[in-house]
């Protein structure tokens, strides 16, 4: 009779272990190889990073999304502008909208990614001293195209944090209260990241959501506030190219 | 064989087994999220949970692409078989996999929020009316669901419980699973790699598992001729010792027709464990011996020598003109019916 395998009784393997054994073995190297080869093509996540423990004074801009305008400074002749967030998947406009214009002192944890600079975890205490109000320098209208993301994870929290694979994730830190930034595939005066809002400088609608996470293309008119873009624009309209 | 529930019935086929397969599992892991990076080009290293996602999410891929290979794969080459005794540890050992990778997704992208973890997941991408952008998470859910109810039902307890047809149907189901995960790699992880080396390489997955279905589906025999109700089977000599043919039945199961001693009986080919084909087992010590499992029966009667108590429903045959004939109404299982004596 010719060799038939028992599961329980291992001797009945014999006849065909060479065969098995050089499947195993192949599977084996196949699966390694194939991590590999997947492993290392990974798409390039970008630059974005951890930048340290942050304590800063300034004055805070609440719309669209809190921003924190720093006096100008050597590096920043116009002055510097960071993007504000809570812990975690949630915004500070709380916070912000009750010091809008005000001189205070945040502190949080820092993260930048090319023009973002963006601090998390934050907590505002109001601070004695001057509180100019920020210049908003308009930079005309533009028809962009790019991707719309939250700008807590796209400034290097999570890596990638774009893309179709992060949609989601996008939209719950926008619906949070998470900056949306756009990430434009051209700079525009300068600066590939711009913050978002609607055509009438507040935050985006609730139906930002089908728009997120993939190349679109919109019309708007782009503010400078210090040194951050602010694309003003109606998301509803956006159109995939 | 069973006369008694264990939690694992483990023996030394079912330890190399699951040895191997863990070694193939911990390579591929240990390969892609400690080995791979030193070849990417990127400007920092992805995120840990994101490589995590990567690592595990595709290793349950392969995982289940090769599940689905060695059903055809034994049918077409019977070396291997091994590979399918203990197919259910490569079940649940995928689905281990497949819910390391979900949950390094849910806690990443889904948690941290203001809104339940679930609810986030279950609202956080509600364009269902676009492609670009689907929310393949439901893909996902579905078929992690899929995996886990396998998993879950995989013992002998459920095999039992809902009985081989009905147990065997719910496990079909891990085609519709492997369509969902299809989906959802296709919607989410392929759309956003700027590489198309996954997508050359879930192709290549998805023709193999449907070549050699559609090959192994090609393997059947043709039905026989009748005679006066009964269905001719072919020559005995066409029946090696110790091995079976199939017997293609009109509207039901095929029938199992075992040569040993010099004697033919006639069993249905659907073994009572998990409905795996006889008629590619073989008589050993006397009894029907299953290829999936090694369960046994007596050739005369169906039945499982004690204390087992597995039952086939057995058939009656006889000669004519030198031909093997089938009576395809089926006896009670369990049913003695004296074995042919060829000439």
């Amino acid at each position: 009779m010719s060799a038939f395998f028992v599961g329980w009784h291992l001797a009945s393997i014999r006849p065909w272990a060479g065969f098995l054994g050089m499947v195993c073995g192949c599977a084996m190297v196949l699966f390694a190889a194939v991590a590999l080869a997947l492993g290392s093509v990974a798409s390039d996540p970008g630059g974005g990073d951890f930048s340290g423990e942050k304590d800063l004074t300034g004055v805070v801009v609440a719309a669209p999304y809190p921003l924190l305008v720093l006096a100008p400074d050597a590096e920043h002749p116009t002055g510097h502008a960071v993007l504000l967030s809570g812990g975690g998947k949630v915004g500070i406009q709380v916070q912000a909208d009750a010091l809008n214009g005000k001189r205070v002192r945040a502190t949080g944890v820092g993260f930048k990614r090319g023009t973002i600079d963006m601090m998390v975890g934050v907590q505002l205490q109001p601070a004695e001293g001057p509180s100019p109000e920020p210049t908003v320098i308009p930079l005309g209208v533009w028809r962009l195209t790019g991707e719309i993301c939250d700008g807590k994870c796209e400034s290097g929290i999570m890596r990638p944090g774009n893309g179709l694979s992060h949609k989601a994730c996008a939209n719950v830190c926008i619906s949070g209260g998470v900056p949306p930034v756009f990430v434009t595939t051209a700079p525009v005066e300068g600066a590939s990241f711009l913050l978002m809002g609607d055509a009438q400088g507040r935050a985006l609608p609730d139906a930002f959501g089908d728009h997120t996470g993939m190349l679109q293309r919109m019309d708007g008119s782009v503010v400078r506030i210090a040194d951050v873009a602010i694309f003003r624009t109606d998301v509803t309209a956006a159109v995939t190219p | 064989m069973s006369a008694r529930y264990l939690p694992v019935g483990w023996n030394a086929s079912k330890l190399v087994y699951d040895g191997v397969l863990l070694a193939i599992v911990a390579s591929y892991i240990a390969v892609f999220l400690w080995v791979a990076p030193h070849f990417q080009h990127v400007t920092l290293p992805l995120d840990a949970y994101s490589a995590r996602m990567g690592a595990f999410g595709t290793c349950a891929f392969f995982l289940l692409t090769a599940i689905l290979c060695i059903g055809p794969a034994a049918r077409l080459d019977r070396r291997f078989l091994p590979l399918l005794y203990n197919r259910r540890h490569f079940g649940v050992l995928t689905c281990a996999v497949a819910l390391t990778h979900a949950n390094a997704a849910f806690e990443w992208y889904f948690s941290y929020s203001p809104l339940d973890p679930f609810v986030a997941l279950l609202s956080g991408n509600t364009s269902f009316r676009q492609i670009s952008g689907f929310p393949f998470e439901v893909f996902g859910i579905f078929g992690l669901v899929v995996l886990v109810l396998l998993a879950a039902t995989s013992h002998d307890f459920w095999l039992r419980f809902l009985t081989p047809p009905v147990w065997k149907s719910l496990h079909m189901g891990l085609y519709a699973g492997y369509l969902a995960v299809v989906l959802h790699v296709a919607l989410g992880a392929l759309q956003a790699a700027h590489n198309p080396l996954l997508a050359v390489v879930m192709t290549l997955c998805v023709l193999m598992v449907g070549v050699l279905h559609l090959a192994a589906g090609r393997r059947p025999a043709r039905p026989g001729d009748t005679i006066d109700g009964w269905i001719v089977a072919g020559r005995a000599d066409s029946i090696a010792e110790g091995r079976a043919i199939a017997v293609p039945v009109p509207g039901a199961e095929p029938v199992a027709i075992f040569r040993h001693d010099g004697k033919l009986s006639a069993v249905t080919n659907l073994c009572a464990h998990q409905n795996g084909p006889l008629s590619e087992g073989a008589v050993i010590d006397g009894c029907i011996t299953c290829p999936w499992h090694g369960y046994q029966y007596r050739l005369a009667d169906g039945c499982a020598p004690p204390p087992y108590t597995e039952k086939l429903v057995t058939f009656r045959l006889k000669f004519t003109d030198g031909m093997v004939l089938l009576d395809p109404s089926p006896n009670p299982p369990g049913t003695y019916v004296e074995p042919l004596r060829v000439a």
